[in-house]
């Protein structure tokens, strides 16, 4: 390692080596006391930040305030280390398809090919742009640099498809309000005339409706008719009616949120994932 | 080759047209075509999340700290970052857990914070003076002040109202005999169905930019029909 | 007419009506229909916000925070948004810094809104804005928590691996005191984390751009002043380029939402038509 000797590479191999004793001595604990180890440092991960907040702090930070740019540091940290996670699982499935010629083996060679081309161009755009990649072949095409490459992969591709993904939803949507909206129900009834007051409300086309009515009246004053303005009785819907029922929500989820905290925070929480055997 | 032809064979928005209408020719059919770009997409997106996690995150704050600043310690997230792994295994399957557990906990203590900052100003606010029934003084000089005043005071009586029904509706979920508990809860209902639709009208907005977006991409700056 | 057509007008194909709602995007796009377009509410206070804080002599050495939750999945509306806002504050010489936990927003949004706008406003990097980089959404909560009482240590580099403390824009921002607004352009819910954890007493300003499916859920924030504007995604977008005198794509595709919007009304229009006609009918022969 640059500029550091023997020595440095001393107190790397100490510090691995604590790490790999203290969770052998995890892993060696009883079975049985698995599920208390980790709750409690779920409890000491809560509790930092619980005591932050409840601890006197006069001077608007306590002893605890200082460490929060580690604690945020070692998190990014540690959870990018999860990342392979993902990289892992979905090369795994791919590699099998492919090593076992399952239908659909040529999509998988497709998928592999571009992970691999966005990893590898995506490095070198940030570490040499201007490494060329692909030579000039004749008058075919000319010369690529490595951001040439990240930019087609990324501007061109990701970019395009992750829009044109969720762009998809549009036509079911449209599909869905021909189908589903009918009037059978005082609810179905409220939730259109909702929809469309919000939408009409919101779009040039439904302000031109009403455009006539004048904001001002010609002494200057305000028009109380201008209230009946479309954009106006949707806005008007939006704070009185509807902002008042999502604070009702609100309450609701937040006691809810609180609750759930706490639970996580303590392991009490039930359910598949925290009760599966250890 | 004429300007125009170059421009619709540059590489990056080629292969953005060809995608977007390749994804988007699935709500017609599923088809060879889309697949191709879906396993374009995925193997992009893993790779990029792969590369700007080590660029950004990883090279920054852990890598270069490490090799270059001296810090050794942080050789000791290793291990850590590692447990996440023990989900592949059955042995060490529980260690994964752990470290979950530490990132549920450290996200849990912030909850009594939130409940204070973000919350109680919910509350708070609905009792403010702006939410209350009786109307501020008129402004001097306004012709519309009997108005002003009715609909202050209506609009108050009608958001504390909401408020009430939609937690009556919420806090009596369950079977209810009392008649006027059962009512409230009817309109507490009734509104949040209007508010449902709200939400309703708003998707459409955002659903059918997405469209647009994708449209203005190929017609205006692919094929360069449509001016900006 | 008999039940048949009646029926029929319930069960039209649903791939003609794709293809209807395609052409009703497309033609607008080319015929540009000149209706009239008016900010909301919240789209006004969003603007005066910025106003307000470029007002302020002593916001000269602030930085305004823009966290982008956003990918190109929904850049129909948060591109058009980031792309008003950034504008309105390099028009304004307001400081700024980018911060995002999505991975594909930072290339997104410095390659398509930030650069692009830098080079139109003379905005230098260091000097006038900064790019904090991407953070993994796991550390979402305790990053923003960081950045209350220590913006460089939470930070450290900038999204090269630069220290940010090397960095001119960053010389007098060191906590939460320093930063003169947040403005959060999102698809996801993260206003939360912001109001609950890095703003105290509704300051710095806390300015919300989310998608238009979000808003309405949000309102309750804006009645108690948590959140002081909101562009409700892409006629939030078309708000502020009209406030700001540009003309992008929020002004650009009103007539084809306006269309688009008509369509939609139409379309539960005849389903129920159809509907209560068929019901009608089914009663007279059954009687």
């Amino acid at each position: 390692m640059p500029g550091h000797g023997a020595a440095y590479f001393g107190k790397l191999a100490f510090g691995l080596v604590v790490m790999f004793a203290i969770l052998a001595g995890l892993q060696a604990a009883p079975r049985r006391s698995r599920k208390i180890i980790i709750a409690f440092f779920t409890f000491l991960g809560g509790l930092y930040f619980a005591l932050e907040f409840f601890y006197p702090a006069p001077s608007g930070e306590n002893f605890l305030t200082g460490y929060q740019p580690l604690v945020a540091g070692l998190g990014a940290v540690i959870g990018s280390f999860a990342i392979g996670l993902g990289v892992f699982s979905l090369v795994q499935l791919h590699l099998r398809t492919l090593s076992r010629l399952r239908p659909g083996w040529g999509y998988s060679i497709v998928l592999l090919v571009s992970f691999v081309a966005m990893t590898v161009f995506g490095l070198m755009n940030e570490y040499s742009p201007n490494a060329t990649v692909i030579p000039t072949v004749g008058g075919l095409w000319q010369s690529q640099n490595a951001h040439g490459m990240f930019r087609f992969l990324f501007s061109g591709g990701l970019s395009n498809l992750g829009s044109a993904t969720f762009s998809i939803i549009a036509f079911y949507i449209a599909s869905a309000a021909y189908r589903a909206f009918r009037l059978r129900s005082i609810e179905a009834t409220l939730l259109m005339a909702a929809a469309l007051i919000v939408m009409v409300g919101s779009v040039s086309f439904g302000t031109a409706l009403t455009a006539g009515i004048h904001p001002k009246l010609t002494d200057g004053s305000e028009n109380p008719w201008a209230n009946l303005r479309i954009e106006n009785i949707a806005q008007w819907l939006l704070m009185e009616v509807n902002t008042p029922a999502q604070r009702g929500i609100l309450f609701g989820l937040t006691l809810g949120l609180l609750a759930t905290s706490l639970r996580y925070w303590l392991s009490l929480e039930r359910g598949a994932y925290f009760d599966k055997e250890l | 080759m004429t300007e125009y032809l170059k421009h619709l064979l540059d590489p990056v928005l080629l292969f953005g047209a060809l995608g977007t209408i390749a994804i988007l020719s699935l709500v017609f059919k599923e088809n060879r075509f889309y697949r191709l770009f879906e396993h374009i997409f995925l193997g992009l997106a893993l790779g990029y999340d792969l590369e700007l996690t080590w660029t950004t995150v990883l090279k920054p704050q852990f890598w270069d700290a490490m090799v270059h600043d001296g810090q050794w310690a942080w050789i000791m997230a290793v291990p850590v970052g590692l447990m996440f792994y023990g989900v592949y295994t059955q042995r060490f399957a529980w260690m994964s857990r752990l470290v979950f557990g530490i990132f549920f906990g450290l996200a849990a203590g912030t909850a009594f914070q939130d409940f204070s900052a973000r919350f109680m100003p919910q509350v708070t606010r609905s009792f403010a003076p702006n939410k209350s029934l009786i109307p501020p003084p008129p402004t001097p000089g306004d012709p519309h002040a009997l108005l002003h005043q009715v609909s202050f005071v209506l609009n108050n009586f009608l958001f504390l109202g909401i408020v009430v029904c939609v937690l009556v509706y919420f806090l009596f979920a369950f079977e209810q005999k009392n008649r006027a508990v059962l009512r409230t809860a009817q309109l507490g209902r009734w509104v949040l169905m209007f508010s449902f639709g709200a939400i309703f009208g708003s998707t459409i907005m955002t659903r059918m930019a997405l469209l647009i977006d994708r449209m203005y991409f190929i017609f205006h700056d692919w094929l360069r029909l449509v001016k900006g | 007419m008999n039940s048949t057509l009646w029926n029929r007008l319930q069960t039209i194909d649903r791939r003609i009506i794709y293809a209807v709602l395609l052409l009703f995007i497309i033609i607008p796009l080319f015929i540009d229909i000149p209706l009239p377009t008016y900010p909301s509410k919240q789209s006004q206070d969003f603007y005066d916000t910025l106003e307000k804080v470029a007002a302020d002599k002593g916001n000269a050495n602030k930085i305004v925070i823009v966290n982008g939750m956003w990918s190109p999945s929904t850049r129909g509306e948060n591109q058009w948004q980031a792309e008003a806002l950034i504008t309105h504050l390099m028009q304004k010489h307001l400081h700024f810094a980018t911060l995002t936990f999505d991975t594909q927003n930072d290339t997104v949004m410095q390659t398509s809104v930030v650069e692009p706008l830098a080079k139109k406003y003379g905005y230098v990097y260091g000097r006038d804005y900064v790019n904090w980089g991407y953070r993994p959404n796991a550390v979402y909560v305790i990053t923003i928590k960081g950045l209350v009482t220590n913006i460089p240590g939470t930070i450290k580099k900038d999204a090269h691996g630069t220290p940010i403390t090397s960095f001119a824009v960053m010389k007098n921002v060191k906590t939460r005191s320093d930063v003169a607004a947040v403005v959060d352009i999102t698809p996801v819910e993260s206003t939360e984390t912001w109001l609950g954890l890095f703003e105290q007493n509704n300051s710095p300003p806390y300015l919300f751009a989310p998608t238009a499916v979000m808003a309405p859920t949000y309102y309750p924030y804006l009645d108690s002043g948590q959140i002081q504007g909101m562009l409700t995604g892409i006629k939030g977008a078309g708000d502020y380029e009209g406030l700001l005198h540009t003309k992008s794509f929020g002004s650009r595709i009103a007539s084809a939402l306006s269309l688009v919007y008509a369509l939609i009304i139409l379309l539960v229009i005849i389903g129920n038509v159809g509907h209560f006609a068929t019901r009608a009918a089914k009663r007279r022969e059954a009687s």
